[in-house]
């Protein structure tokens, strides 16, 4: 074992084991890989769960009962806008993962206020938008489209609402206790949430913002 | 992954975990960049192609989708570090099972309710109780060769019922009216008040008007009495504007649908007859109110 492949992001680089682990050779995989791949199950039953909503909102984008549609209702701008910031969190978010891999505080802590400031503009806009549709009568009583469209969108914005909770202790953790293993891990969990947060959103804004435009 | 056969290649790895060696932070973001770039591409060109002519309109959705896919691809490379590798396998596995439940969930979703769809108009054609007469297509009653009118969809209480078995009927002929909100209507609440206390407000000018009669011209309490008589029919005349008015805007209402008029589809004979009037139908009334053999 000349250059052991090391993960930095991981402090269980001791393979101290003969050949490598996982497989079902060389003992059990590590904590981190064991943590991660948890979430990572973890995460696929919440898209599961995310699936159903956007599976009754597929089917019920024309129930308008008369009422408005999404193409008189959304604003392209406003999602465009929204887009762009989740986006870009995504891509401050990998900055989160390097800083944390080599260990650097200050990058690791600008990294995460960033991906929480773009996360914040985007629930700010999402709200907006939502108190802008009540206000002209197109709430969520109105239609069972629009029942499914504040279900669908407002239930990932919970996610974000709460992604961005768990980024606040996560600063706080890592101010206070530094590149722990355990907090390494959590911050690999984050990582892993907000990506997905990021790809459901891709679902949302092609299927209900767009294709609701193009129909 | 690098192609050498190096045992420690074969570690497991986290998903979000890059399987590579990162001594270089520039290098791990360049990785992050390009994904961000091209994710960037990808959703620009999705939101240009709604709204625009460069591709065969009826397409668009297609082409939505499969830009969607593309940069859900892009994410789980670049993002995630998810690869196809040994190390990756579990990952791979995981999310391999993730979407086919997801495409299980919707595909089966679009799969029930197209079917039932698909079924839902000849149902229009036999339910068409209400105002819709235009949606029957009288080719299609006389293949069925029994048109039916069913419970309309908001429950109510019946008015009237002017058609009798055996009767023959013409298409568009009113056999039925329901009311529908069953005064609920606060304007028919008021309305009701109002009545009773136009009745108090008569029978008490009505009292005091015999009283008057009974007592002697010179009387002082008589001009006390017809004074409060002209109070009383001031009361009832504005009692009565007003009802008028409120009755004014119950027929608006009974115009706009608080009274449902069920009407014959087609032209025919009445065979069956469900309902009697002041028959309450709840939300659960299944039956049909009547059922008509056409003419032949």
């Amino acid at each position: 074992m000349t250059t052991p492949r090391q993960f930095s992001l991981s402090a269980t680089t001791d393979h101290s084991a003969d050949g490598p682990r996982g497989h079902g050779e060389g003992g059990p995989a590590s904590k981190l890989v064991i943590v991660g791949y948890g979430f990572w199950i973890f995460l696929l039953s919440d898209i599961v769960m995310f699936s159903a909503f956007f599976a009754a909102h597929a089917v019920l984008q024309t129930a308008t009962d008369g009422g408005p549609a999404g193409r008189e209702l959304l604003s392209i701008r406003n999602v465009a806008i929204e887009t762009a910031c989740l986006l870009l969190s995504s891509f401050t978010c990998g900055f989160i993962a390097v800083g944390a891999e080599t260990k650097r505080m200050v990058w690791t802590q600008a990294a995460l206020a960033a991906t929480g400031l773009l996360g914040l503009a985007f629930i700010v806009l999402e709200v907006r938008e939502f108190i802008e549709l009540i206000s002209v009568g197109a709430g969520p009583q109105r239609s069972a489209f629009l029942s499914s469209f504040f279900a669908l969108v407002g239930c990932h914005g919970a996610h974000v609402s709460i992604g961005i909770l768990w980024l606040g202790t996560m600063m706080a953790q890592l101010y206070v206790k530094g590149f722990r293993e355990d907090i390494l891990r959590r911050l690999l969990c984050f990582n892993l949430f907000w990506h997905m947060l990021d790809i459901v959103w891709i679902a949302i804004f092609t299927l209900v913002y767009l294709s609701g435009d193009a129909q | 992954m690098t192609m050498d056969h190096d045992p420690q290649e074969e570690i497991d790895v986290a998903p979000g975990l890059e399987n590579a060696v990162t001594d270089n932070p520039l290098k791990s973001i360049s990785i992050y960049f390009i994904g961000f770039i091209l994710s960037a591409i990808l959703t620009i060109a999705s939101f240009y192609t709604v709204g625009s002519k460069w591709i065969w309109t009826p397409g668009i959705p297609v082409a939505l989708t499969v830009l969607a896919v593309a940069q859900i691809g892009v994410h789980l490379t670049f993002f995630l570090h998810l690869t196809t590798g040994r190390d990756n396998v579990n990952n791979s596995l995981a999310l391999a099972f993730g979407t086919l439940v997801v495409g299980l969930v919707i595909g089966g979703t679009f799969w029930i309710m197209s079917n039932m769809n698909q079924h839902m108009p000849q149902m229009a054609h036999m339910t068409s109780s209400t105002t819709d007469e235009k949606r029957i297509d009288n080719s299609e009653v006389s293949t069925a060769n029994v048109a039916i009118t069913s419970a309309p969809a908001t429950p109510g209480r019946i008015l009237t019922v002017s058609c009798e078995v055996g009767a023959s009927v013409q298409k568009g002929q009113i056999c039925a009216t329901i009311e529908t909100s069953e005064n609920n209507a606060p304007q028919a609440q008021r309305l009701k008040n109002l009545q009773h206390l136009i009745q108090e407000e008569a029978s008490l000018l009505d009292s005091t008007m015999d009283e008057i009669r009974h007592l002697g011209a010179k009387s002082v309490r008589r001009a006390q009495l017809q004074k409060q008589a002209q109070g009383y029919s001031a009361k009832l005349t504005n009692s009565r504007t007003q009802a008028l008015k409120l009755t004014a805007q119950i027929e608006k209402l009974k115009d706009n649908g608080w009274v449902k008029k069920i009407v014959a589809p087609i032209d025919g004979i009445v065979t069956s007859k469900n309902i009697e009037p002041g028959q309450l139908i709840e939300a659960g009334f299944n039956r049909p109110l009547f059922t008509f053999d056409p003419r032949q």
